[in-house]
């Protein structure tokens, strides 16, 4: 088995003017963000628990103003943030399906206006399972009427760095109000090594249980998102279906169309398409009708489709080291195990000085199909499509992220959906396609 | 770079004495015709007379799917005819005998768990869960333990074929298991704290709930001071009252922090939490910061670890012998070849 290194300049991210980085936050700091949103400023309305009223303003201080790791929202995004009123809350208004009276109050308000404010709701820690999380129950009633909020655990504010908090706050605001922070300086290649336009789809496939902690399942949630050679969401679809792999192999085939369609809205002769995903859910059915919908397309649309489905597995029991004195694998090295399999360091030392708090763990990627011969393809660009996926999560403006943003949401997305649809009969097809809610 | 060792978590299982392995295979096509609501039937007849057995539902490298019955005489298989099941001699190292390696480990585990201090504890994502039964660390204040600290471990049998050899390794994984040993009412009265405090502690904190001798999880919604009952949200749109000695802390320690402070044991806490961050392998203290900062040497310290691992229980369990063959496991992990692709 061989280890190998994909050269780290091809790490680098673009930011404004096209000035690029390796790390996101000097990037911003130095050049500002690649592309800011329309709009002359960006409006936040804080939402709270009464009690935390100290921190929460603490926090507010260090997001306009900077503290000592975080220069303030203005300085690094180039675009100044206007402070709506603040909402508190009582204990018990956290506590039930509807909005509390007072943030429903604003929400009316701010339903009508162009520029919409993003609302930061302080909440406590809720598991992912639990149906009445205020978690769901705020971000379902406001995408009702299209506005984006970002989320704060309250352990969060209490037990972390407030600069931390706020860079990484600042950038999901950031890119909900339509801005995009970063894109990859090595656009992906080509695996055929003919393509004129390469696309990555990432989707998932999540079953949603009735009750939480029961394995009696009721529904389907998925997604599909596409991204483009640069690493820029392109289209997101969502969906939930009832508990039936007909109905739900129909929702993603008809989704995974759309997404190819927006892709091609340019016309292209010679295109690779590289799926990622991630659950278990995928059965050879699926995959096959994966294989004929591209067919289709292909032959309809007279373009040359060549395509790959890799499933990522996150939390693989592989673990490689190095014989140096700490024993750190390497950032975006890679173990070629077999002939499909691809161990890939998305996290790990970089210049020999650099490395992320414990035991790095790698992705593994398994290469499930393709219309290609394998020995014919181009193996390190599937590398690559992880590890620049994985530096595209604009939730983190560290230098570390370890899982592709297109199965990192996989999960999140899914119960999100769910959700939205229980408790506000909110219809995936009326999110919103090009902006990353979901951070 | 060049000048570097790189390794992986994998041992390599060697074969002697034999390269082939003999085994019965039955169709898809024959077991298709039977029907899939009897396949169960057919499983658990393997099953109960002890055969290891490999199903594979589709073709890889040369296998047709099928059942591959590890025997060294044909077996009685319900609703199958005895002449459509095939004598066949696979390699000792092919892919089909990475499920027969899986299941001998597996069995000389449970075999020798007593000896080895183990116990089995499941499956995750497939793999089985072990721990080991003495614990690391206890974190005990006034003698009552309120978490232990074990390792566990897991393990995979994964085959590779390169340049047309077909190798199998044992992969191996370790990590740290928490467990909170202390129901809110013990803990309450050890720490001598009034149930008030529980109000700013806990409530929209995860915990843990005995329900009939199984633990569910759910988070503390509220609590009720004269019926000391606590208001415990399972996920659902209700509230179900739990009494305190059925409620027990979160599993990671960092999540009752706030309970700890507030019952004047914050000093001890920290100690605990240093102790934590250096089993967990992310945080050590320094004594001259007088504060956890980040593990330097995380993987050095995992890798040996994983090799005390296999010295204390693999190897205790191999050489294992199967029909001629008899598989030992190599001492040392597998080395990577360095090479560049810039």
């Amino acid at each position: 088995m061989n280890i190998r290194f994909l050269d780290p300049t091809s790490l680098q991210l673009v930011f404004r003017t096209g000035e690029t980085h390796l790390f996101p936050r000097r990037g911003l700091e130095n050049y500002g963000p690649h592309e800011s949103p329309s709009g002359e400023n960006i409006t936040i309305r804080f939402v709270y628990p009464k009690n935390y009223q100290t921190v929460v303003n603490k926090f507010k201080n260090v997001l306009e103003s900077g503290g000592n790791r975080f220069p303030g929202f203005e300085n690094v995004y180039r675009i100044p943030i206007e402070l709506s009123d603040d909402i508190m809350l009582d204990h018990t208004e956290y506590r039930g399906i509807e909005l509390p009276k007072k943030l429903a109050k604003a929400v009316e308000e701010d339903k009508e206006i162009a520029n919409k404010p993003i609302y930061v709701i302080v909440v406590h820690p809720y598991p992912r399972w639990q149906k009445s999380s205020p978690y769901y129950v705020f971000k379902s009633h406001l995408l009702k009427f299209k506005i984006m909020s970002q989320m704060i655990r309250t352990d969060v504010l209490q037990g972390r760095n407030l600069d931390e908090v706020a860079y990484n706050v600042a950038n999901a605001i950031f890119a909900k109000a339509g801005g995009k922070p970063w894109k990859l300086f090595t656009k992906i290649p080509s695996f055929s090594g003919t393509a004129d336009l390469v696309i990555i789809i990432g989707f998932g496939l999540t079953r949603v249980p009735r009750d939480p902690a029961q394995r009696i399942f009721d529904r389907y949630a998925g997604y599909v998102i596409v991204m483009n050679e640069e690493g820029l969401m392109d289209h997101l679809k969502t969906f939930v279906t009832q508990y039936e792999k007909t109905v739900m192999r129909r929702k993603l085939i008809e989704c995974i169309r759309d997404a190819l369609n927006s892709a091609l809205r340019e016309h292209v002769e010679n295109i690779d398409v590289i799926f990622h995903y991630s659950s278990k859910e995928l059965s050879i059915e699926e995959e096959k009708s994966i294989k004929q919908l591209l067919e289709q397309i292909s032959k309809d649309q007279s373009v040359k489709m060549n395509y790959a489905i890799i499933r990522i597995i996150t939390h693989p029991l592989y673990r490689v080291f190095m014989d140096t004195d700490d024993g750190y694998p390497l950032m975006a090295s890679y173990v070629e195990i077999g002939d499909r399999l691809l161990l890939i360091y998305t996290v790990g030392k970089l210049y020999e000085k650099i490395t992320p708090l414990g035991v790095p763990r790698p992705i593994l990627v398994s290469i499930r199909s393709s219309n290609i011969d394998i020995q014919e393809i181009d193996k390190e660009v599937f590398v690559y499509s992880v590890i620049g996926t994985a530096r595209m999560n604009w939730r983190n403006t560290g230098i570390f992220n370890r899982e592709p943003t297109t199965i990192r949401y996989a999960r999140d997305i899914a119960y999100m959906v769910a959700s939205f649809n229980e408790i506000v009969n909110l219809d995936p097809a009326y999110l919103p396609e090009e902006i990353p809610w979901f951070l | 770079m060049s000048n570097r060792n790189f390794f992986l978590n994998v041992f390599e299982i060697i074969s002697e004495n034999g390269d082939k392995l003999l085994c019965y295979f039955i169709p898809q096509e024959v077991l298709n015709r039977i029907g899939s609501s009897r396949y169960a039937e057919i499983k658990s007849s393997l099953l109960n007379k002890d055969l290891i057995y490999a199903w594979i539902n589709a073709e890889y490298l040369e296998f047709k799917p099928g059942i591959y019955v590890f025997s060294e005489e044909a077996p009685e298989v319900p609703y199958v005819e005895e002449n459509v099941i095939n004598e066949v001699h696979i390699g000792a190292k092919s892919y089909i005998s990475r499920f027969l390696l899986r299941r001998l480990v597996e069995k000389k585990l449970l075999e020798k768990k007593d000896e080895l201090g183990i116990l089995y504890e499941g499956t995750r994502y497939g793999s089985p869960i072990y721990l080991r039964t003495n614990p690391i660390f206890v974190w005990k204040l006034k003698n009552l333990p309120i978490y232990e600290f074990y390792e566990e471990f897991t393990y995979r049998v994964e085959h590779v074929r390169e340049m047309n050899t077909d190798r199998l390794f044992l992969l191996i994984d370790r990590s740290l298991r928490v467990t909170s040993k202390v129901c809110l009412k013990d803990l309450l009265s050890a720490l001598s704290l009034d149930v008030n405090v529980l109000r700013n502690a806990l409530v929209d904190i995860r915990v843990r709930v005995k329900q009939n001798d199984k633990f569910a999880i759910g988070v503390l919604s509220d609590v009720n001071i004269e019926q000391k009952t606590a208001h415990v949200n399972f996920g659902t749109y209700e509230l179900k009252d739990v009494t305190f000695d059925n409620i027990f802390l979160p599993e990671n320690p960092l999540w009752a922090t706030r309970l700890f402070k507030f019952g004047g044991v914050e000093k001890q806490y920290e100690q605990m939490l240093n102790k934590y961050g250096e089993l967990t392998l992310r945080t050590t203290y320094d004594q001259r910061l007088r504060r956890r900062v980040k593990m330097k040497d995380a993987p050095r310290r995992y890798f040996s670890h994983l090799k005390d691992l296999v010295n204390t229980i693999f190897q205790k369990i191999f050489p294992i012998k199967f029909q001629d063959v008899t598989y030992t496991l190599s001492d040392e992990p597998t080395t990577l070849n360095v090479e560049y692709s810039w």
